[in-house]
């Protein structure tokens, strides 16, 4: 099992939480605390969570994703993307309820170098098209860096790795 | 140049042997030093000796040792009062010390240092038993808490089995620590209905724990409400509820969940769910099937409504719950697989206990895990 991981970044009003390998969160008592500063966020306008690396999620991680988006949803113009390329994952999303609050977007895993081009979609929405263009150039700038606005909230995340 | 507030005194006899040292050792300027004529009369708060070894009676060295950071000067290297010194754990001496008065500093220095060093360990030392003994008890009484919890919990679990209207229900509950946060209540309502409720709060420990406690004591309210009418509506209406339930407590928890009524006289199960997965799975004969339905979680999301499923309920059949341990002990290599896994594993098991043989669990668990089953007609 891939231990989970968390990473977070802020840029141009693009907030970017990306989660990776085998999050579980079931000790975290105090993410909750974490949700409501993260939503206050000056000039905040997309949110996206990138789950596409990972394999599993327990259910405080999937709650605390949940929060997220509640905390968000007044703030933002739009719902926050949730980038998924596991079934599981995107089955585990469904189950929760996810898709009232959230657009999950199925986009494969692949290099910041291979974002060139836009998958075909089936929705017809233009400024959908141009939200989920916009979350894979914030995605692959994503593994360039790692802003350190959110080191609280990683250091805390990252706290709670399985040992 | 260092403040120099260590007080040491040198001890020798009177003349000018003692008054050339006490000069070298001032043009250092790296203690506060006092001139003394013997150990009996010493001033007081001194932090060092430097004594002279035909000073010090050789049965007092030891004594002496102990009490302060020692250098023992001597005019000869082979002197007996030396000896006597390093036998009782002197460690520094400077021979001829005139003139090493830079050396005898730095010994001098270094003795101090190595005595606060052991002070400043010895009372870190103190401090970290302390914390220990502290934490020990604490410890304890959370043990003894947990364990009460525990025993709370299991005061408030329905009797294993049950014999409910025809239907007997039966479960297994194996929490990974002391407490579960997975919860499970099954209940007959006059002759014709049992209810049931099923639920994994997120987490585990003593906050989901508590979850579990209020659970319990809506079911039982509602239960002893309810006027028996609409058993359709029921499942759906008490999700709601408890939906609304916990976000209003503002705990900060959700669960995955499933609620049901089964009508013994039409023979139909009545359910709704919350982020149920694994989903209920119905056994009968030559067949295993998932139940199909879906609904968010409760206590997440604000205004749900629920959907009700309803399923017809043959002469022979067993319906089981798991809460979603069971899939880390799944072989598989999706949720899929290890989904179907499990309908082979119920196919195959007439009972909780032949599951839990074919699962082969281990005694650490990663996750709670709960089994229940309902089982009835078995009258035809």
């Amino acid at each position: 099992m891939d231990e989970g991981r968390l990473q977070a970044a802020f840029e141009k009003g693009t907030f970017v939480l990306r989660l990776t390998g085998d999050v579980r969160l079931t000790l975290c008592a105090t993410l909750d605390q974490q949700v409501e500063p993260l939503a206050e966020l000056p000039g905040l306008e997309r949110v996206i969570i990138d789950l596409r690396q990972v394999i599993n999620m327990d259910s405080t991680a999937l709650g605390f994703l949940a929060k997220i988006a509640l905390a968000v949803r007044q703030r933002i113009p739009g719902q926050p993307l949730v980038a998924v390329d596991h079934p599981d994952v995107r089955r585990m999303l469904d189950v929760m309820g996810f898709q009232k609050y959230v657009t999950i977007i199925d986009m494969p895993w692949s290099e910041p170098s291979d974002f060139s081009d836009l998958p075909a979609l089936e929705s017809s929405e233009e400024e959908l098209r141009d939200r989920i263009l916009e979350a894979h150039r914030t995605l692959a700038a994503m593994s360039e860096h790692n802003r350190i606005e959110f080191q609280p909230l990683i250091d805390l995340l990252e706290s709670q790795r399985e040992p | 140049m260092p403040v120099n507030t260590n007080r040491v005194a040198l001890v020798d006899q009177p003349g000018a042997r003692r008054d050339a040292l006490y000069q070298a050792l001032s043009a250092c300027g790296r203690f506060t030093l006092l001139a003394a004529d013997n150990i009996d009369a010493l001033p007081e708060g001194l932090d060092g000796l430097i004594v002279h070894a035909d000073i010090v009676p050789a049965s007092q060295w030891a004594s002496l040792v102990q009490r302060l950071p020692i250098v023992v000067i001597s005019q000869e290297r082979n002197s007996r009062a030396l000896l006597a010194a390093v036998e009782a754990g002197v460690l520094d001496y400077v021979v001829d010390p005139v003139g090493h008065g830079l050396l005898l500093t730095q010994l001098m220095l270094r003795a101090l240092d190595c005595r606060r060093v052991h002070a400043s360990a010895l009372r870190d030392r103190d401090r970290l038993e302390q914390l220990n003994e502290q934490l020990q008890t604490h410890l304890s009484t959370l043990r003894t808490d947990l364990q009460a919890g525990g025993q709370i919990q299991r005061r408030l679990q329905p009797m294993p089995c049950a014999r409910l209207n025809g239907i007997e229900g039966d479960y297994w509950m194996a929490p990974s620590l002391y407490l579960s946060g997975d919860f499970l209540d099954y209940q007959a309502h006059g002759d014709r209905y049992v209810l049931f409720c099923f639920a994994d709060v997120a987490g585990h420990g003593a906050s989901s724990a508590f979850v579990t406690v209020l659970l319990k004591a809506l079911f039982q309210r509602w239960l002893s409400r309810w006027n028996a009418r609409l058993p359709e509506n029921l499942p759906a209406r008490w999700l709601a509820r408890l939906n609304r339930e916990l976000l209003d407590t503002g705990v900060g928890k959700h669960a995955a969940i499933v609620v049901g009524v089964i009508d013994c006289q039409t023979r139909t199960l009545h359910y709704s769910l919350g982020a149920q997965m694994p989903m209920p799975i119905l056994a009968t004969k030559g067949s295993v099937r998932q139940l199909k339905g879906e609904g968010p979680a409760v206590g997440l999301f604000p205004d749900v409504e629920y959907p009700t499923y309803h399923c017809e309920l043959p002469e022979h059949f067993r319906l089981w719950l798991c809460s979603d341990g069971v899939f880390d002990c799944l072989a598989g290599n999706n949720l899929e697989e290890r989904l179907s896994a499990l309908c082979e594993h119920i196919g195959n098991a007439g009972s909780i206990s032949d599951l839990k043989s074919s699962l082969a669990l281990s005694d650490a668990l990663p996750d709670d895990i709960t089994f229940l089953t309902l089982s009835g007609f078995n009258d035809g």
